[in-house]
């Protein structure tokens, strides 16, 4: 059964190995490592149950249920918020007879409200959805992405409930404007889905909704068109995943898009960077290191800068094995496999995947 | 006949073993050996426990018939070795993976393959693991590692 062996090498190709988890080759939407809000630092207030406006459930769990089949429950105080939260809207609420925006049914109770500290711990059953940084994490945005729309919309600390009332009724106004446009498909509730949806949904909408939405912003919020015009073009314009991060490459969701969403982030995962120097540096001497691929030309330094960049570049998810996923990624003319312990978040080795010297 | 072997350096495993106590953990050369060819090559440096018990894994699958063809990686290099069991034998080849056209790999064959009676690839992972296994005795290491290291070679028996 043993071959020939003429040449000292034959080729043999071999398509797309068959361990290859597709459906981690790209991140999974939800899977946002945004942190609780709880752990804020900025001093972000929960408020209390009665002041919040109803908030359907779809707007809370991020399902996508469509007002028109989502459960209708009745509106209690209990804990749970996803109770609380539990939709009494309806589509004829959105739209009157005429198709306008019905703002009196659409009423999003604006009165103002006292923002005095409530402690969680101790008022569970004062506390409702009102976090926008929860709000929105479904939404697919970075905690960082978020942060920066709020500065940018113009908010100023301690109007967190501001904010989230305003990404409130800007995603309402905007499902409105689509249900009772024509072709739209119906309720467009469906734009909450991801802030990337709601993005195309804006842009989608004719001049002449972005001005009732506009308008019945500014209504609902207080605001001046130009302030709401101002607003909605800001929010709109934050985009998950690009300039979220410190170096503006890698934030909460990404610098990376393909990082399968059961890797650690960039931030969290760790380095064997002995065992990686010990078989892939030229200057551990070959008797250890024996012929691995060798970073060629690169000091330790240089070596940990191409993997940590390779790491933030995965191209592809090539295998699985227990808890060791083998991925592939890229730094400059650097081709490089690593294996991430999932368990451990730790890179236990990374080598170039090509022998050139 | 071909003469299959299974390498490691001890005294790398002993000094690694010095630096941590987690087996896993441990780095040195492993590589093998047939007639007078090594692979990847005579000297390899990887995670030697990590990788023999994923050999072990996949020659139980091939003696228990759940599979014909297993793959066995290095971890430490674009290296692995194929095993197909063909009744009573085995047939290894040994590839070195490098990049193609869209992302797919090149398989080359960097050694001839070799035919082998499966008990005798069996017992030499075996052996090798029962190898490992007397240092982890002798220097005092246990762990969940070493378990089960141990619990897949006792399977194989």
């Amino acid at each position: 059964m043993a071959k020939d062996f003429a040449d000292g090498e034959r080729m043999v190709k071999r398509s797309t190995p068959t361990k290859v988890d597709p459906q981690n080759d790209v991140p999974q939407p939800g899977s946002s490592t945004t942190p609780s809000w709880q752990n804020r630092s900025y001093g972000y207030k929960a408020l209390e149950f009665d002041t919040m406006p109803p908030i359907p459930q779809h707007f809370r769990t991020g399902s996508g249920v469509n007002a028109s089949n989502a459960p209708q429950q009745e509106q209690t105080k209990k804990a749970d918020p996803a109770l609380v939260a539990s939709s009494t809207l309806t589509p004829e609420m959105l739209t009157g007879q005429n198709g306008q925006i019905n703002a009196a049914q659409t009423d999003l109770k604006t009165q103002k409200q006292e923002t005095k500290p409530l402690d969680p711990t101790q008022d569970k059953k004062k506390l409702a959805w009102v976090s926008p940084l929860d709000a929105l994490d479904y939404l697919g945005l970075g905690l960082d992405v978020l942060e920066r729309a709020y500065i940018e919309v113009g908010m100023k600390p301690g109007q967190e409930k501001e904010f989230a009332r305003f990404s409130n009724t800007l995603y309402f106004a905007i499902d409105a404007a689509m249900a009772i446009l024509p072709g739209a498909g119906g309720g467009g509730l469906a734009v909450r889905a991801s802030h990337e949806v709601g993005v195309a949904a804006w842009h989608a909408l004719p001049a002449s909704s972005k001005a009732k939405v506009i308008q019945e912003l500014a209504k609902k919020m207080g605001w001046s068109a130009t302030r709401a015009s101002q607003a909605v073009n800001v929010f709109f314009s934050m985009k998950a995943g690009k300039g979220g991060g410190k170096d503006g490459k890698d934030g909460n969701k990404g610098g990376n898009n393909k990082r399968p969403a059961d890797l650690p982030s960039s931030k969290k995962v760790k380095y064997d960077w002995d065992h990686i120097f010990e078989g892939h540096w030229e200057g551990t001497p070959a008797k250890t290191r024996g012929n691995n691929t060798v970073f060629w030309g690169l000091n330790k330094n240089q070596i940990k800068a191409v993997i940590k960049d390779a790491y933030k570049n995965i191209y592809k998810k090539v295998q699985t094995q227990g808890d060791k996923v083998r991925v592939r990624g890229k730094s400059g003319k650097w081709d490089i496999e690593m294996w991430v312990n999932k368990k451990t978040n730790q890179i236990e080795t990374a080598y170039p995947r090509e022998i050139k010297k | 006949m071909f003469n299959f072997s299974v390498s490691f350096d001890e005294n790398q495993i002993i000094s690694s073993l010095e630096k941590t106590k987690n087996p896993e953990k441990i780095g040195g050369d492993i590589h093998l050996n047939v007639d007078s060819y090594s692979f990847p090559s005579d000297r390899c440096y990887d995670y030697p426990v990590t990788i023999l018990g994923w050999w072990l894994e996949n020659c139980e699958k091939l003696s228990s018939g759940a599979e014909r063809l297993v793959e066995n990686y290095f971890m430490d290099g674009p290296y692995e070795f194929w095993i197909e069991k063909d009744s009573d034998s085995v047939e290894i080849k040994f590839f070195r993976r490098s990049p193609g056209d869209d992302d797919d790999d090149i398989y080359t064959e960097v050694c001839p393959s070799c035919e082998i009676p499966f008990e005798d690839y069996k017992k030499e992972l075996q052996k090798t693991g029962n190898r490992m296994l007397n240092i982890f005795n002798e220097n005092h290491i246990s762990g969940m590692e070493v378990d089960h290291l141990e619990s897949l070679v006792k399977r194989l028996s």
